[in-house]
């Protein structure tokens, strides 16, 4: 069974990256644009992983992680383009996994998010 | 969590608790009260301030006898100058009063003033006496105490004052530094990240998503190269070093030019234009051209699918250009800052754009003596209207006379 992943963020062309990067891994991916779409999709379907943007409309990163935290142990990873402290410890905060990785575009063509995912 | 407050704020909040009202009022009503147990006529604040360390005198009152004379009285500066001197207490007694004058018999007290940020010197005058005696000075050092505390919350309120200035203005740097940022490493993240999908040796991507990727990043790159333009035209903007050259155009032909462009892209279901005169003004047609371009732009944005309608008229002297959409309309609350420096109306769907389009245009359309506004509701759309002075003469030298 392929591992399914979820990814949120409200750039378009960020989830189209990550998607076109994750699936020669054999991933299945499914997307979200915001936090409302993203708890949506997860009370359909069942996620291995969720890649989940900080800023976002409507929902942000924080609040969605820890609504999916509230019915889910699911490992979540925040993507932030910023990567502060301040966000890192929120992360962990709201109940993302226990590193919270910041992967910013630029890094993302070069490194493959898949090979960091099966290395947890 | 530890949650530390802004020390700023909390040294504002215990100013606060100290007393309210300024420190002038605050010494008045001392001072008022004071008085009900001791006998003062005048009496003065001297301060050491400024470079140069001078005694200035910061406050001054004429309260008992000797009000009349007002200036022609003392006011203990000689004595005050001894005091710093000293940094004691000091008093003096007039000489056996050989008129019946009671104001040419001052009898002065100078009291040192000393906390962390001043030294001054608190003055009392006694016009005609009586005396200031041991006891006299013992309670007027207490008084002093007081009015020092006072002047130590002046000196903290300015400083606090101060701090708040600078605060603010690092936040606007930050906020822009952080914007620029913002605002390049987006589409050069898309560039790079595109770029480097493609260049993996472990993928081979089929043709249509090598397109797709293509495409993208070459949309991007034409993003990036926007922002970039937009950044160093507010800058020029911004220190007045923008070259501009101006003559006179033909404002029809200008806006119809643009206005086919903008035909030709067919990312506007229509666009209606008239006129009924062509009229000439005084400008720069690359600039002029920037502003409906941006207008243009934004429209394409934030009013995607309506269709857009510019018009020309004279007005005494000068042009009014409405353009106009029946989009969604600016919201009230943000339609008074439109027109600011990175100002993004929040929670837009759009999140890319770096808030100086508008900017630009306001600068852009002062810089040719016009102005521009807007006008919008949910219902109606939104207007732009810019006016700009109508060019009189061949020469182009000369401006509106009106």
């Amino acid at each position: 069974m392929p591992n399914r992943i979820l990814v949120v963020d409200d750039e378009i062309r960020y989830l189209r990256l990550l998607e076109a990067n994750l699936l020669p891994e054999g991933f299945e991916i499914s997307t979200a644009l915001n936090g409302e779409e993203a708890l949506e999709k997860f009370s359909n379907e069942h996620f291995d992983l969720v890649l989940l943007d900080i800023m976002m409309p409507k929902m942000d990163g924080f609040t969605a992680c820890q609504r999916i935290r509230q019915f889910s142990q699911v490992p979540i990873i925040m993507l932030t383009a910023k990567g502060s402290e301040n966000d890192k410890v929120h992360g962990l905060d709201s109940g993302a996994g226990e590193s919270a990785r910041c992967i910013a575009p630029q890094s993302t063509g070069g490194r493959n998010p898949g090979t960091d995912v099966h290395a947890r | 969590m530890v949650k530390i407050e802004d020390p700023i704020k909390v040294l504002s909040e215990l100013t606060g608790f100290v007393q309210a009202g300024n420190w002038r009022s605050a010494i008045d009503n001392l001072v008022k009260t004071w008085r009900k147990a001791f006998i003062v006529d005048n009496l003065a604040l001297y301060l050491l301030e400024g470079p140069g360390l001078n005694l200035n005198p910061v406050y001054a009152r004429s309260l008992g006898r000797g009000r009349r004379s007002g200036a022609d009285a003392s006011w203990g500066e000689n004595l005050a100058n001894k005091v710093i001197d000293s940094g004691k207490m000091e008093h003096f007694s007039p000489a056996a009063p050989t008129s019946g004058d009671r104001i040419s018999s001052p009898f002065i007290l100078g009291l040192p003033l000393k906390c962390v940020d001043c030294t001054g010197v608190l003055t009392m005058i006694r016009f005609g006496g009586p005396k200031f005696t041991r006891k006299h000075i013992q309670q007027a050092s207490i008084f002093a105490e007081m009015i020092t505390n006072i002047l130590e919350r002046k000196f903290h309120q300015d400083k606090i004052d101060q701090l708040e200035t600078v605060r603010n203005k690092t936040q606007l740097q930050d906020d822009f530094i952080a914007t620029i940022s913002h605002d390049l490493n987006t589409p050069l993240g898309f560039i790079k990240g595109y770029t480097s999908s493609l260049l993996r040796n472990d993928v081979t991507w089929n043709e249509e998503t090598t397109r797709e990727f293509l495409a993208i990043i070459d949309d991007e790159t034409d993003r990036l190269i926007g922002v970039i333009h937009q950044l160093l035209d507010s800058a020029r903007l911004k220190d007045g070093r923008m070259l501009m050259k101006f003559h006179p155009i033909s404002l029809g032909s200008l806006t119809k030019q643009v206005v086919d462009r903008y035909k030709t892209l067919n990312k506007i279901p229509e666009i209606h234009f008239s006129f009924d005169k062509d009229i000439q003004v005084e400008a720069d047609p690359v600039r002029l051209s920037q502003v409906f371009e941006n207008l243009f732009d934004n429209a394409i944005k934030y009013a995607p699918g309506s269709p857009i309608w510019i018009s020309l008229k004279k007005q005494k002297g000068m042009v009014k250009i409405d353009f106009k959409d029946i989009g969604p309309g600016i919201n009230s609350e943000d339609l008074p800052f439109i027109f600011e420096r990175f100002y993004r109306v929040p929670g837009h769907i759009d999140a890319r754009g770096s808030g100086l389009g508008l900017y630009i245009c306001d600068e852009l359309i002062r810089a040719h003596h016009g102005n521009i506004s807007v006008s919008s509701s949910q219902e109606k759309g939104t207007i732009f209207q810019i006016k700009l002075p109508i060019s009189q003469g061949d020469q182009g030298a000369e401006f509106l006379k009106e």
